[in-house]
Parts: C-alpha cells; sequence; structure tokens
C-alpha cells in the first residue's frame, strides 16, 4: 500500500495547510497537537477506500470545524457563523492586549528592585532634610525597608497584608515626591530654598548668626558696669566678623575714617532696629542698663590706686574704665569685610 | 434517529475502550471503530477526541517516524484514563440497562 500513497503526497499535503490554516487563529502548539501525524493518516484513508480527499472528509474548513468541536477547541473567531458576544469580544481585546504588553511587563517587574532602591534614597532624603537625620543611616534604613516591602509584596501576591498597603502607599508617594527629591538635588537655587544643604556654602557667603537654630537679627553689648556699648565690632574666634541678617538681608556697614567698611558693628541697623530704636513692638526692648558684672572696674585701669571709693563712685569710674576693658582693639584681628 | 447524535455522546468512551485494548495512531482507532460497528464516526472527530483525551490527561502519546512517508502520532492509554474508561462504562452500562428497560416495557425487542 505504500507504492499507493506517493501520488497523493501533494494533494495530501495541501488538504492539510488548508486544515491549518483554518485552525489558524489557535496556538502554534494547538495546531500542531491537531494535525501532527494527519498526513500519513489521511494517505493511508484514501488507500483503503474510493473519491479523493474533499468527497472524503469534506471541506479543509469543515475538517478543521469538527477537528475543534470534538477536541473541545472554540469554534474559529474568523468564521461570521457562529455570534460573537460582547464578553468574548471584549476577553479577546484583553488577551490581545496582555499578550502584545507581556514583554513591557516583564521589563516592569525585572526593574522593580530599582524602583524600590530610588523610592527608598527618595524617603532617605526626605527624612534628612526635614528632620535633620543623618543621610547615610537614613538612606540604608529607607533602602533597606523598601526592598523588603517590594519583595515581601511581590513574592506573594495573594496575602493582602500590611506590607501590601505599606508597599503601594510608598510607591504612590515616591512617584509624587521622588521627582521633588531630585529636583531639590540637581537645582541649587532650589536646593538653597528648600533647605538642601548641597550647594548651600555658595549661598550662604553673606553670613548669618544662629541662636539655638534661630536666626539671630540683631546684638547688642553692655559694659561692665552694665551700660550700653554703642558701636561694639564683634569677631568670632577665627577672626570673621561676626555679622547678622535681618529677614535674610545684611545691615549697612559702617565706614571708619579710612575708608574700610565694618559689617560688624552692633547694635545694628536693620529692618528690626535702628540702633538701640527697637521697631518691631513684639520684639525685645533692650534696656538702658543691665546689672554692672564688677564694682572694681578702676582697679584693672589703675592698679596704683587704692580702692577706697568702691561703694560710691561707679558712675565716676566707668568712663575711664569702658576705654579700656573694651574689646582689645589694639589685638584686633583683620580688618573689614570685603 | 441520526446515528451520529448518539455516537458523539459515546465517542469519548469509545475511543478509550478501543486504545485501552491497544496503542494506536488516528487513522487507526477510525477503522477500528468503524470495524466495531460505528461506521458513522467521523475522522475528525476522533481526531479531536484523541486531542482532547491526551489534553484531559486520560491518554499518552508519541511519534513514530516511518521509513516511507510522513510519521504517525500514536496514543496509549494510561492509569488515569482507564480509571475514566472504568468509572463511564459503568455509567454507560446504568444507562444502557435503563434504556433496555424503557424499550422492554414498550414492548420493543433489542
Amino acid at each position: 500500500m505504500n507504492t499507493q500513497i506517493l501520488p497523493e503526497t501533494a494533494a495530501v499535503a495541501a488538504y492539510v495547510q488548508g486544515v491549518r490554516s483554518a485552525l489558524g487563529d489557535l496556538p502554534a502548539e494547538d495546531v500542531d497537537d491537531l494535525t501532527s501525524g494527519m498526513e500519513a493518516d489521511l494517505a493511508e484513508a484514501l488507500t483503503e477506500g474510493a473519491g479523493d480527499l474533499t468527497t472524503r472528509f469534506g471541506t479543509p474548513e469543515a475538517y478543521a470545524a469538527e477537528l475543534r468541536s470534538a477536541a473541545g477547541l472554540p469554534p474559529a473567531t474568523t468564521e461570521g457563523s457562529t455570534p460573537v458576544t460582547v464578553r468574548s469580544r471584549l476577553s479577546a481585546t484583553r488577551d490581545g492586549w496582555l499578550q502584545r504588553h507581556s514583554t513591557l511587563a516583564d521589563v516592569g517587574r525585572e526593574l522593580a528592585p530599582l524602583w524600590w532602591l530610588g523610592r527608598g534614597l527618595g524617603a532617605a532624603y526626605l527624612a534628612s532634610a526635614f528632620f535633620g537625620t543623618g543621610r547615610i543611616p537614613a538612606a540604608l534604613v529607607f533602602v533597606a525597608a523598601s526592598l523588603w516591602l517590594g519583595y515581601r509584596t511581590h513574592q506573594d501576591k495573594a496575602q493582602p497584608t500590611w506590607p501590601r498597603t505599606v508597599d503601594r502607599l510608598w510607591s504612590v508617594g515616591g512617584l509624587i515626591l521622588v521627582p521633588i527629591a531630585v529636583w531639590l538635588v540637581l537645582v541649587p537655587s532650589a536646593a538653597a530654598y528648600g533647605g538642601g544643604s548641597s550647594g548651600a556654602t555658595e549661598y550662604s557667603a553673606p553670613g548669618g548668626l544662629a541662636l539655638d537654630g534661630n536666626q539671630v537679627q540683631g546684638l547688642y553689648a553692655y559694659g561692665p558696669d552694665g551700660k550700653r556699648l554703642d558701636n561694639v565690632r564683634l569677631f568670632a574666634d577665627d577672626g570673621r566678623p561676626i555679622t547678622v541678617l535681618s529677614d535674610g538681608v545684611p545691615q549697612s556697614p559702617w565706614v571708619d575714617q579710612a575708608g574700610r567698611q565694618w559689617s560688624n558693628v552692633f547694635p545694628s541697623i536693620n529692618p528690626y532696629s535702628q540702633g538701640w530704636t527697637v521697631r518691631d513692638p513684639n520684639a525685645w526692648h533692650p534696656p538702658m542698663t543691665i546689672d554692672p558684672l564688677v564694682q572694681q572696674v578702676p582697679d584693672q585701669t589703675d592698679s596704683t590706686d587704692p580702692s577706697p571709693g568702691v561703694e560710691g563712685a561707679p558712675t565716676e569710674a566707668t568712663p575711664g574704665s569702658t576705654s579700656t576693658t573694651a574689646l582689645p582693639t589694639s589685638t584686633a584681628p583683620p580688618g573689614p569685610t570685603k | 434517529m441520526d446515528n451520529t447524535q448518539l455516537v458523539k455522546g459515546v465517542l469519548d468512551l469509545a475511543v478509550l475502550a478501543v486504545v485501552a485494548d491497544e496503542d494506536g495512531y488516528g487513522y487507526d482507532v477510525v477503522r477500528r471503530l468503524r470495524t466495531a460497528g460505528l461506521e458513522d464516526v467521523g475522522d475528525a472527530s476522533v481526531y479531536g477526541t484523541l486531542r482532547r483525551l491526551y489534553t484531559a490527561g486520560a491518554l499518552t502519546s508519541y511519534v513514530v517516524p516511518s521509513d516511507e512517508g510522513p510519521h504517525r502520532k500514536y496514543y496509549g492509554i494510561n492509569a488515569h484514563g482507564r480509571a475514566t474508561l472504568e468509572l463511564q462504562g459503568k455509567t454507560w452500562a446504568a444507562f444502557a440497562r435503563t434504556m433496555d428497560g424503557l424499550l422492554t416495557t414498550a414492548g420493543v425487542t433489542s
């Protein structure tokens, strides 16, 4: 019988091809399964009976439809014979979309750890910016927490537990806050306004003095006798003149007789005060005098002079003392600013 | 009554019974079914049934290369298939007895 198969081979191949194309909307695996070995079977069937393939088995399309039906597969979607419901159309659309975007979803899954790292760093940056925590410890803590949440949530999809909730909230927050954090880091001027310290050295040049974290707007000096000192020049331990910012504005510098400018003369003239006159009604008003520090001021100036008038003459002793016990102008450090 | 409708209902059972006797390829199964008396069975229906039973885990499958011409795909029964055959066989036997009873009562001799 084998000798009789050969002349029919081409017809059989064409018929099988017709069936395969009628099954074309199915996955290739299904098509192969359904038509594997079919050529041999058809050729053998032809040897046993009369008639060509179509009279024996019907059209390839009809044969394919019978195959589908018996195999429990859905009818061909390209044929209009079966009504297509809205539901099946929708699910076909969804399946097609998922198939087209499966690679995109795969890429997203593989990049997920990068996103966990990014949102962790973002949270660490915000924590260090607003709460002053160290950046390295904050980064370690937040990145570890973010990775843990991410891995736990994505490995255990079935459980709607609190890590999943936190993970989602963090991701949503990160989508909003990470771009802001990146912007603060990358744009120096934004960092200056946002309180970030990166690049702040360049913008903190005007100086300023802080006490317990609050900007000092002015300085008032009193002598050992408790009286106001006018036009005192103050220096820091490294010789830099101490300046204050009032509403972010440095005070107007004094110009001495040599033409040099002094920005560290107090009481300063600024938006809040004009010398000793404070403009802000809510601010502290410096008193005319405070309690004297020492009674024997003349001792320092004139050692030859005994101190008979300690009790009686503080007012007489002070004029002389102020000039000599004031800031050591003879050892005055470097001079004027700029 | 159209015999093809009856055959469709029992094709799983018939195919399982044929393959349980001996492994076979598609057309071989068709031929044995016809020889047994199910002349109206369709080729494609048998192939589709074999494939569905295989997908359901009731049959094993293997390809045998041929010296001349294309390869053949053989199907054989496995334990799950035998269990299915036994269960469906009992169901069929009970169904057949019921039908016999009905027909005997109606005076029709089978």
